[in-house]
């Protein structure tokens, strides 16, 4: 495999995860605009453990994404007790926080960024995907993840049948804080090198989007909206803007015409039942 | 040295009170997060210097720069809100930030992503009383906003169009119970509130004489957390939000530095949306659903 | 008669000075079916809101097996064994027919911790037989793995029903379950219900079949501009004059004297 190609692969590892982080608020109709900063958080938290404290990178990593879940929650507590266009707004808000501070953030290098010693290779980081993805289908199995649906749909009748629909979606939104400390902890021990201006709300903005694109329907949805986003500037090889252009008009076109998103699940059934019967 | 900063807080703070109304009409009235904003500020003060460094004059450019802004605020209408009306909020959201990206790089594709200085065309035309010195060009800004806001008032309360728009902002499921032509009312209001912001655009460029395509990020976030302190859908409550906004972020950069500008700000956006998220003068009730 | 299951006394609700609930009465004893009738706007929907929590009444007091429910959490009301189903179909639509009668058992599904199993595993196996048990007796088992959104009319408003029995009701509350329903849909759903009312479940419904009622429940109250105007046994609503005037909009004149 070419250094290039490793390159990519790396890239969309490590996006599908970040869309993972940022799915499972939204399966249940929440707009995470933070993710990013989530990202930050487990990114700089692994970086000095493994620089400053000379902790083994799986443990370094692991405790960047627990740092990262453990803010979530600190966070979406009180936050998701109020209603729900209001999380998006707050969460803006914490990425912005988050990459002030770490930009005037003198010991981590401040504005001019910082390195970071250790380094992960395209195996490891993938296996990491792949386990977020098992992951995933787990917890997409799983009551929670029926209760999540639920909620986006009919947040009342859900309340109404006894689901604590704030506990839930903050369940939701912290093992999602968790999974982007681990996206942000895992870029960082690859690229080497980490700086606050990368983790903006733009790139939490375009994680948020890719998930929707993809749909929020089905566990497979954050996958293929990650791969379409970071795959696509491979078949436009132009010029960066153009990515995201090509990007956003898809977004706004999927959403017009089909607003659940690529694929839903009566795609997935039809599929299904499509490779049964051959 | 305070009176200077409390001028410059509130000349700051008048275009924040424009783009902070427009957030708020859209949510107040529609329940729409309509985070095209930004875009459409951005498109009022990018297009200004684009027609102007093109050769056009002032006032033609910034004609220029709000009919297309206008444009694109009813192209998001047609492909955000009006498709989506009556389903989950989150999705007129997420196609409104694609708008955001759209509209930012298409202006990058054409014009790359440098910030251009844009001259005023009031020169540095200043006041000075004692030792503050206010910048005319400002000063026409924020009395502008205020009028414009008072016009809005005017507006709303007066006429036809503003009982339509009040109408949908109670319930747009009544309002058309109640003959309000809900497609006719939605684009003139996409209309109104776009070209606040564009207009918070044009003056933004005309007051610091810089424009590039990210401009209205940071100027829109903090109009956000202008609407969200004074309480969303309120719009003298976005006033309010808008000037108190503007001084904090004077008053941040005199006792701390630039660079820590935002984590001010967006602190107090978060921690008022933790605290008390209905904001100062906000209506609790906005957003009920029905069973 | 002992304590009623359902005891709704002096119940006021008003939406801006529309007075939709005023004064309301209305006892349902443990085992009874009752039918809750009027006209269009009576405020029949709005009772089944308060019972449940949806909305806080302005006075009056909701008892439930001797429990004042107006304190509790919409949320929890269930546990204390209250269940509905709702006049304009509420299911999950991209969810499974099977999920969502699965929802409806979520009171019976454990801790946090259990939320993280798959649907299948551990408790959560007896609930999903159960669930296909409940779904097979309203001849519904087809159906289980369809998306909800896919389902005819008449067929969803059916799950309704069996999602709010997997909650196991003491008081199963039903509006316009009818509704949108077919004859021989109709015959089915009352053989269910009489099954259901075997079993020991309490049914309160609105609905405005009459013949559908009279075959299902003992006793009816009438509500009208959201006071109860008429009780008693079909036969006997179905003959008062004060009923027939609400339905009609005026005074019976012509069936006065018959
Ligand atoms: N949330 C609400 N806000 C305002 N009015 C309401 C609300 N809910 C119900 N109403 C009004 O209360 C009256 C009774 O409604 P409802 O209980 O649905 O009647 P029914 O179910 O008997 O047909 C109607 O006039 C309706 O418009
Ligand atoms: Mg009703």
């Amino acid at each position: 495999m070419s250094g290039y190609t490793a390159a990519i692969l790396t890239l969309l590892a490590i996006n599908i995860i970040a869309a993972y982080a940022a799915w499972l608020p939204l399966a249940a109709g929440q707009v995470n605009l933070g993710t990013a900063g989530f990202m930050a958080i487990g990114a700089y938290s692994s970086a000095v453990l493994s620089n400053e404290f000379d902790w083994s990178l799986p443990m370094a990593i692991a405790a960047g994404a627990v740092c990262a879940g453990g803010l979530a929650m600190a966070i979406g507590g009180p936050v998701l007790r109020t209603r729900g266009l209001y999380l998006a707004l707050a969460t803006l808000a914490f990425n912005e926080v988050v990459r002030g501070i770490l930009i005037n953030l003198d010991v981590v290098g401040g504005a001019a960024g910082y390195p970071v010693i250790g380094h992960l290779g395209l195996a490891p980081i993938a296996a990491c995907a792949a386990g977020v993805f098992l992951l995933a289908l787990w917890l997409g199995a799983s009551r929670l993840g029926m209760n999540l649906h639920a909620i986006e749909q009919d947040e009342t009748v859900t309340a109404l049948f006894g689901v604590h629909v704030p506990f839930t979606q903050l369940a939701a939104f912290t093992i999602g804080g968790v999974l982007a400390g681990l996206a942000g902890g895992l870029y960082g021990h690859h690229f080497s090198f980490i700086e606050g201006q990368h983790f903006s709300v733009l790139l939490s903005v375009t994680i948020v989007l890719s998930v929707v694109l993809g749909g929020t329907q089905t566990v497979w949805g954050p996958a293929i909206g990650a791969a379409f986003f970071t795959l696509l500037p491979e078949i436009f090889r132009g010029a960066a803007a153009w990515r995201y252009v090509l990007f956003a008009a898809a977004v706004i076109l999927v959403m017009a015409i089909r607003p659940q998103g690529l694929l839903t699940r009566a795609d997935l059934m039809r599929l299904r039942r499509v490779v049964r019967l051959a | 040295m305070i009176a200077q900063q409390l001028v410059n807080g509130l000349m700051l703070g008048g275009i924040y009170v424009l783009v902070a109304v427009s957030f708020t009409l859209f949510f107040g009235c529609l329940n729409f997060l309509n985070f095209s904003v930004p875009a459409l500020f951005m498109l009022g003060g990018f297009l200004t210097w684009a027609g102007v460094a093109a050769g056009l004059s002032w006032p033609l450019a910034v004609l220029l720069a709000l009919t297309v802004a206008a444009l694109a605020s009813l192209l998001v209408e047609r492909l955000t809100w009006r498709l989506q009306r009556g389903g989950p909020p989150l999705i007129p959201l997420v196609s409104s930030l694609g708008f955001l990206i759209l509209f930012e790089n298409l202006v990058l594709v054409r014009w790359g992503s440098d910030a251009r200085a844009i001259p005023s065309p009031f020169g540095d035309a200043n006041w000075r009383i004692g030792d503050v010195v206010i910048g005319l060009p400002q000063l026409f800004g924020l009395i502008l906003s205020i009028s414009l806001v008072f016009g809005l008032q005017a507006l709303l309360k007066r006429t036809k169009l503003g009982r339509g728009i009040r109408s949908l902002a109670e319930n747009a499921e009544t309002a058309t119970m109640l003959g309000v032509e809900v497609d006719r009312v939605a684009p003139r209001l996409f209309l109104l509130a776009g070209l606040f912001c564009a207009l918070a655009g044009v003056l933004f460029s005309l007051s610091y004489q810089l424009v590039s395509p990210y401009m209205g990020d940071q100027v829109a976030l903090k109009g956000l957390s202008a609407m969200v302190l004074g309480g969303m859908g309120n719009i003298w409550g976005a006033v309010i939000g808008g000037l108190v906004i503007g001084l904090v972020e004077i008053f941040a950069v005199g006792a701390l530095s630039a660079d820590h500008v935002n984590v001010v700000v967006f602190g107090i956006l978060l921690l008022s949306l933790i605290i008390k998220p209905t904001g100062l003068f906000g209506d609790p009730a906005l957003g009920q659903q029905k069973l | 008669m002992s304590a009623p299951l359902l005891d709704i006394r002096g119940l006021r609700k008003s939406f801006g000075g529309l007075d939709v609930v005023r004064g309301l009465d209305l006892q349902v004893g443990q085992g009874e079916r009752v039918a809750l009738i009027g006209p269009n706007g009576a405020g029949k929907t709005t009772v089944f809101n308060l019972i449940n929590g949806y909305y806080a009444p302005d006075a009056g007091e909701i008892r439930l097996g001797g429990v004042d429910l107006v304190p509790i959490a919409p949320r929890r009301r269930i546990r204390h064994g209250l269940a509905r189903s709702f006049q304009n179909i509420r299911l999950i639509g991209h969810l499974t027919v099977l999920e969502n009668v699965l929802l409806g058992a979520h009171v019976h599904a454990g801790g946090p911790l259990a939320m993280l199993l798959p649907l299948g595993l551990g408790r959560g196996r007896r609930l999903r037989e159960e669930a296909r048990a409940r779904l097979a007796e309203a001849g519904l088992a087809d159906h289980a793995g369809s998306l909800a959104a896919g389902l005819a009319y008449g067929l969803r408003k059916r799950v309704e029903v069996v999602r709010a029995l997997m909650a196991r009701p003491r008081l199963l509350l039903l509006d316009e379950p009818c509704a949108g329903l077919n004859t021989q849909e109709r015959g089915a759903l009352l053989a269910e219900l009489h099954r259901v009312a075997e079993g020991g479940v309490t049914l309160l419904v609105v609905e405005h079949d009459m013949h559908f009622v009279g075959g299902l429940c003992g006793r009816a109250a009438v509500l009208n501009f959201g006071e109860k105007i008429a009780e008693g046994t079909p036969a006997e609503i179905a003959r008062e004059p004060a009923v027939i005037e609400a339905y009609l909009g005026h005074a019976p004149e012509r069936y006065a004297h018959a």
